[in-house]
């Protein structure tokens, strides 16, 4: 079996094939660096599409497979191709509503300092194991609906509206229940910090 | 004691925001109140931390994908 040890993080460079690439096959689940990397450009032009720029795009793939390397000491994922991919997107469109604000808000505050920060490249937000470990912890601990209800909402793409017609109680339910999830995510931590 | 303190209003807003953007596009009008929001240092402290607990979110399998769900037992 061809193995291929990635040490650095990959680059949006297409020169790199996919074919040069294999799936590590001795663990039960794909590695989630190993399917990152395989599916570097396409990653690389999901970001692009919702950032409009492929040098922004390079800068959030980066930025995510720093934290798929941290993600996956953490969790043993089924199926991590749809797991990097929503990674990608959940990073670039953070980045995109941060570069709509960074002008206006952000910027001056840094300008304050003198280090302006230039527009549209908004610095990472560093996420450890610890806070990925807690926040996952603290989700388990909700009670069954609530956890359903903040993953259609968080990760499926749910508006609030749709979740309360799909399990049948009030938007307002809905709401409070992913306020909820959240509030215990915050408190777990807070309480470790 | 419950989750989180009463009158943490900044908090409650930073996450209102947080899933008004997470539904739809905010428009000029939308963003400009936005802005005008997080012109209270306060306020841009909840939200940073709002986004930032958002991403962590984000980066949870949900439990459908965790082959190997983190345990409260170790």
């Amino acid at each position: 079996m061809r193995m291929i040890i990635i040490s650095k993080a990959p680059s949006c460079d297409p020169s790199m094939r996919q074919e040069d690439l294999t799936v590590r096959k001795d663990e039960q689940f794909p590695d989630l660096a190993d399917t990152f990397v395989a599916h570097r450009s396409q990653l690389c032009q999901a970001a692009a599409r919702i950032l409009g720029s492929r040098d922004r795009a390079e800068d959030v793939v980066q930025d995510a497979y720093l934290k798929v390397m941290e993600a996956k000491t953490v969790f043993s994922v089924k199926e991590p191709a749809a797991y990097v991919f929503r990674m990608v997107r959940n990073l670039a469109i953070d980045h995109y509503r941060r570069s709509t604000l960074e002008s206006n808000v952000f910027a001056v505050e840094e300008a304050g300092q003198g280090v302006p920060s230039p527009a549209g490249t908004p610095e990472a937000i560093s996420i450890g194991r610890q806070e990925l470990n807690l926040v996952a912890r603290a989700l388990g601990e909700l009670p069954e609906r609530t956890r359903r209800v903040f993953e259609l909402y968080r990760m499926g793409g749910h508006t609030q509206r749709e979740i309360a017609k799909m399990l049948g109680v009030s938007p307002t339910l809905v709401n409070f229940m992913i306020r909820d999830a959240l509030n215990h995510c915050r408190s777990a931590l807070e309480s470790a910090s | 004691m419950t989750d989180i303190e009463c009158g943490d209003a900044a908090w409650n807003q930073a996450v209102d925001w947080l899933m008004r953007e997470h539904e739809e596009s905010l428009d000029d009008a939308a963003r400009e109140a936005l802005i005008d929001w997080l012109a209270s240092p306060a306020h841009r402290k909840a939200y940073e931390q709002a986004r930032t607990l958002w991403l962590v979110t984000g980066l949870v399998p949900t439990s459908d994908e965790q082959s190997d769900p983190p345990s409260d037992d170790d």
